[in-house]
């Protein structure tokens, strides 16, 4: 080789370097722009720790009786209000998600409907979707539910759709080839295929829809967020920490419940 | 286990003598029928807990079928420039989240690393990130708004809080992941801690904390579009303005954007995943 | 000969209480020689060459490298001295996102500035002595390649020019064959050996093959459950005194 290595390496990492360079600069760009048009005021943002500081010395010693009398129930219509709009979910999204498979359904048209109702379900967030059903069933957990639900059809139909895609047709060929009925096909060659994807993924939508209805409650539509911005109202810090404690016992619970079933799922 | 396979091992088992092998036997060929009955137990309990009834949904998609002819046709017109100026703040609000986010999860990701760092460094590190993953940003945003007052200023460090969380975590994991031979063999070479982490443990990592990045901005562009329904700055705020004073046609035309806007973002960010791969 | 480069006195490592993996181990390397250290697995072989090279710290016991008591340095100190000692690992341990150049480069950091490795802004006298030594080993073309494409025998060179590339006093090379096949074990090892006669490094090699050990050694030391068995010349390993460091003997027919 005629060139040397150390001007061979200038060419290797000088486009890279420059590649990166306008990459910063755009970020750093975006980053000046936003910042002058977002209002910020100087004073609020130099105030911040102390006022963070001030609430949380305001919120001990955390309020037992409130937590036992009021935060508890709340929490269980909380979780109840997950399970069921995941279960819901479910219910609904199995056969969306089996029309949304290119390899069950060859019609390009349907297969476009479901992948448009997933995005649309997906790109609603649930605070939003509980407006409108707070606006249908009237405030209550009824419309936490509905929310709920509407929010995990997207991200349950799209990652079903995708495991039953992975699906291998030979499983289900050998079991039509012995002569068994379309049920049997079903139960026999296709839903052990994705029985641990489907278990897994419901499992994962719940512990998310755990966190999601927790704020539901804050445009009426049930659950623990309706007491928490009644506590923080009012003023009552102590109160607000109970609700905030069990929150994130909760939060943690379910997750762990998931992570060691999702484990013996898959 | 089907019927046949049940009576096939039944016969071949040896008769149960004591009283708890009988229940074992019995949790044994039974379990998931038990659990299944529980389950169906407990939905049905929670549904009469919650007042959930077919006559409920029932009379809720009639009074569906009036609310959806109120939404329609959407009002773009009316509210232009407050909606025009929102659904930029939070586009801004999530740009600027997502850098200062990334910012910080960098060094608390390399803090909180179990293969790195001793356990009194990582323990503060991961709880605090583990707080910040627990709640929901609206939350946390509730909080920062009762610190700093209404506006972009509570949302933006609500998102860079819930960033941190996310990214945080995932950049754990990530470095807890990498082969710990190379870091040992850059040691070995003399390097300081800071060309350790920069030779040994970077380029294990820096191709997913891309991705990392991309999917955190997604996420921010989504809750900033609804963190001005508790007043932390951005679109969330007209929305949830114009849905109080019953102007549903403002609300559907705020709605039909947010999704625009959202299935654009995943459009764009689906494309820069493949040309960082 | 003259003094001894290295001088390990009494050094003990317990991972666990009272689980000793070295006992009392005192030996001495000195200036150009190969000393190859056999044993069977587990027998404490890495674990001597970790604390010479401050990976790990010993329970107790010196290890005296011209002067400085490697177990009592810190920081900065304790850098400078690793980068005087030049390691290779049984799995080359390359940083495989990295390009071979970067990995040769890797042995300068002790020597750079922190802000410069940062950037990645290498002195142009190091890379022509990475060129320099790439030509050598024979993988001048795939300076420029990612590590991730090499085969083992490739990757085990550039194992071996990164280390040369902090300009040791020493070599510490740690099962450099294990992975490789017999053919390239051999290469690999005649590039190194001839490697370090040329630069008069003494090198300290751990390894599993005898008669490998007998080809390239000038002095042979046998470690058995911690210490130290056999320390002599080729010619007088014997059989018998294989026995007495692998236990038995009928692995050998
Ligand atoms: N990080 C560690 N923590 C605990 N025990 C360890 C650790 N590293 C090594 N050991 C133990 O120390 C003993 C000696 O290990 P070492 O790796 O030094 O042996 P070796 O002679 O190099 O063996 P091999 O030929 O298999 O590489 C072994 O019993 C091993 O289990
Ligand atoms: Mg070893």
């Amino acid at each position: 080789m005629s060139e040397n290595l150390a001007k061979e390496w200038k060419n290797h990492v000088g486009p890279k370097r420059a590649l990166k360079t306008v990459f910063y600069a755009i970020i750093i760009a975006a980053l000046v722009v936003s910042l002058r048009n977002i209002e910020i005021i100087p004073e609020f943002l130099k105030d911040t720790p102390e006022q963070l500081m001030d609430l949380f010395r305001r919120m001990w010693p955390i309020d037992v009786k409130f937590l036992w009398g009021f935060v508890a129930p709340s929490i269980l219509e909380t979780i109840h209000i997950a399970t069921l709009g995941t279960i819901a979910t479910l219910i609904i999204t199995f056969p969306l998600a089996v029309l949304g498979s290119k390899n069950i359904v060859r019609n390009e048209g349907i297969r476009y409907v479901m992948k448009f109702i997933f995005v649309a379900s997906r790109s609603v967030n649930s605070l939003i979707w509980a407006l409108f059903y707070v606006a249908v069933f009237g405030p209550g957990p009824v419309a936490g539910v509905m929310a709920i639900m509407s929010r995990s059809i997207g991200f349950v139909g799209k990652l079903l759709s995708e495991a039953i895609e992975e699906s291998s047709r030979n499983q289900i060929e050998a079991v039509i080839s012995v002569g068994a009925p379309p049920v049997s096909v079903f139960l026999k060659g296709f839903w052990p295929q994705i029985r641990p994807s489907f278990l897994s993924i419901a499992l994962l939508r719940w512990d998310i829809n755990i966190r999601e209805t927790a704020v539901l409650g804050i445009v009426g539509a049930g659950g623990i967020g309706l007491l928490l911005e009644s506590a923080i109202d009012v003023f009552h810090w102590p109160g607000v920490a109970a609700i905030l404690l069990s929150i994130f016992v909760v939060v943690l619970l379910a997750e762990f419940l998931v992570t060691n079933l999702r484990k013996k799922v898959i | 286990m089907d019927a046949l396979t049940r009576r096939v091992l039944k016969t071949q088992e040896p008769v149960p003598t004591g009283g708890m092998e009988k229940v074992r036997r019995f949790f044994r060929f039974y379990g998931v029928q038990i659990l299944l009955f529980l389950f169906v137990v407990y939905v049905l309990f929670a549904l009469s807990r919650l007042g959930i009834s077919p006559k409920r949904i029932s009379e809720g998609f009639t009074q569906g079928k009036v609310f959806l002819s109120r939404l329609f046709p959407p009002d773009f017109i009316t509210r232009w420039d407050d909606i025009r100026h929102d659904m930029l703040e939070s586009l801004e609000i999530a740009v600027v989240a997502s850098i200062i986010g990334i910012l910080l999860s960098l060094p608390l990701g390399l803090l909180g690393a179990r293969n790195l760092m001793p356990s009194v460094v990582t323990w503060p590190v991961r709880l605090f990130i583990s707080l910040a993953r627990a709640f929901n940003p609206i939350i946390i945003g509730i909080i920062f708004v009762k610190a700093v007052g209404f506006g972009p200023l509570a949302g933006l460090l609500t998102l860079s809080v819930a960033s941190v969380g996310f990214i945080g975590k995932l950049f754990i994991e990530a470095v807890e992941e990498i082969s710990m031979k190379q870091v040992e063999a850059v040691r070995a070479s003399g390097a300081s801690f800071l060309s350790v982490i920069r030779f040994g443990v970077l380029p294990q990592v820096s191709a997913r904390f891309i991705g990392f990045g991309m999917y955190q901005f997604d996420s921010n562009l989504r809750n900033s579009t609804t963190l001005g329904i508790v007043g932390a700055g951005g679109i969330g705020g007209t929305l949830f303005a114009a849905y109080q004073r019953f102007d549903y046609r403002i609300v559907c035309a705020i709605v039909l954007l947010i999704i625009g806007l959202i299935i654009l973002d995943e459009y764009v960010s689906e494309r820069v995943r493949r040309v960082f791969q | 000969m003259s003094e001894a480069i290295l001088q390990i006195r009494n050094l003990s490592k317990s991972y666990f209480h009272k689980q000793p993996v070295l006992h009392d181990v005192s030996l001495d390397v000195k200036p150009e020689e190969i000393l190859i250290i056999i044993g069977p697995s587990g027998a404490g072989k890495s674990t001597l060459m970790r604390c010479i090279n401050h990976l790990i710290t010993p329970s107790s016991g010196h290890i005296y490298f011209k002067g400085l008591d490697i177990p009592s340095l810190h920081g900065n100190q304790m850098r400078a001295c690793r980068r005087r000692i030049g390691m290779v690992f049984q799995e080359f341990n390359l940083v495989e996102r990295l390009t071979v150049l970067e990995n040769l480069l890797i042995g300068r950091l002790g020597y750079m500035k922190p802000l410069d490795a940062f950037l990645q802004r290498y002195a142009a006298e190091d890379i022509d002595a990475a060129e320099a030594l790439l030509t050598r080993l024979g993988l001048r073309e795939f300076a420029l390649k990612r590590a991730d494409n090499l085969s083992g025998g490739q990757r085990q060179r550039v194992g071996i020019g990164r280390a040369l590339m902090q300009n040791p006093e020493l070599l510490l090379v740690d099962e450099p064959t294990s992975s490789l096949d017999p053919k390239t074990s051999v290469e690999v090892m005649e590039i190194m050996a001839e490697l370090a006669r040329e630069r008069h490094i003494p090198v300290l090699v751990n390894m599993h093959d005898v008669n490998l050990a007998r080809r390239f050694a000038d002095r042979i030391v046998g470690m058995r459950e911690g210490r130290i068995v056999f320390d002599g010349k080729k010619e007088e390993l014997t059989n018998d005194t294989l026995a007495k460091i692998y236990g038995g003997d009928s692995w050998m027919h």
